[in-house]
């Protein structure tokens, strides 16, 4: 088998969707290329879940390999992403799971559920350049830093890999109703903490 | 170029996992596909006897070899000796060995395909 690098794969140019089809039909190629697209997107997105680069790293792995395995599972007509951020979460968890296995204050806290009085009004959204800029992106990086990381997972799926509250919320297995409210609490609690911005 | 490389170090490890659970699925697959061989096999040889038992004590081949020994009377006895045949096969001890021979035949065929892949998957794997 050839090794892979960024530069000797073709970059190709179907789909997520149609990248999965040939992956089912044993496409190694075609599953590389999706691998491409989104190791760094994934890798972003399970540092809010855990802090060690080794765990990261290996998270990831683990993610694209269940991909991989589970890939017959992946049905037409839905959506290849959401159903990648669902693999990644549910094996980021388990890894926190499985390493602090006598509390899970920070996975099943009061804060994360959808409250009864949670109807404030929508707060506006965080401006586009503060994923864009690196230095940006390091304050606010500093300042997620107290939220719930399904809070934060909601902000860097919406935000920085842009996905609509629909994909999120299948991506997550949640309602739509407690993604909102998740990024609306995060928007709350981040905003005082970046420093000039109101 | 950070995230590039972190991006390829990932797709490398990956697709060496990958490799890795080819070769385990292919070794399961060749280790069945061999008991099988062994048992078809082992079975094969007394399912040949007994057929040629069954067939000598129903008379089938006497009633065969009379198709080929005396011509001049057969226009005449055919159905008879057609009907005397089929009553006489060995049906069961004859499907019991044509079953056999494409469990064997079916596992041969499954076993060079898991060497075929094994030999293609452990070189990724090893990497």
């Amino acid at each position: 088998m050839m090794e892979p690098t960024m530069d000797t794969l073709a970059h190709r140019t179907e789909t997520d969707e149609e990248l999965a089809a040939a992956v089912k039909a044993g496409d190694d190629l075609a599953f590389q290329e999706l691998m491409r697209r989104h190791a760094g997107p994934i890798s972003y997105f399970v540092r809010q879940y855990a802090k060690d680069p080794e765990d990261i790293e290996d998270i990831a792995q683990d993610s694209f390999f269940k991909a991989w395995k589970h890939i017959k599972r992946f049905k037409e007509g839905r959506a290849f992403r959401p159903w990648l951020y669902a693999i990644a979460r549910n094996t980021a968890l388990d890894c926190i799971k499985k390493r602090r296995a006598s509390t899970f204050s920070e996975l099943d806290d009061e804060e994360n559920d959808l409250m009864f009085a949670d109807v404030l009004e929508d707060e506006a959204p965080l401006p586009p350049e503060l994923f864009a800029q690196a230095e940006l992106r390091a304050e606010l990086e500093k300042a997620m830093g107290a939220l719930h990381p399904d809070h934060k997972a909601v902000l860097i799926m919406h935000y920085h890999d842009r996905l609509t509250f629909d994909e999120i919320a299948e991506a997550m297995d949640k309602p739509m109703n407690t993604v909102k409210s998740w990024h609306r609490r995060a928007l709350q609690k981040l905003k005082p903490r970046l420093p000039h911005r109101k | 170029m950070k995230e590039d490389l972190i991006a390829e170090d990932i797709i490398r490890r990956v697709m060496v996992r990958i490799a890795r659970k080819r070769v385990q699925r292919a070794r399961a697959l060749a280790t069945l596909h061999i008991a099988l061989i062994a048992g078809a096999l082992s079975a094969f040889v007394p399912a040949i006897r007994y057929l040629a038992e069954r067939a000598s004590a129903s008379g089938f081949g006497e009633y065969v070899s009379l198709m080929f020994s005396d011509g001049g009377s057969l226009s005449s006895t055919w159905k008879v000796l057609a009907l005397s045949i089929a009553e006489s096969a060995p049906v069961a001890s004859s499907a019991a060995v044509i079953a056999l021979a494409l469990v064997i035949a079916y596992s041969v065929r499954g076993a060079a395909r898991d060497w075929s892949s094994l030999r293609l998957s452990s070189g990724a794997a090893s990497a």
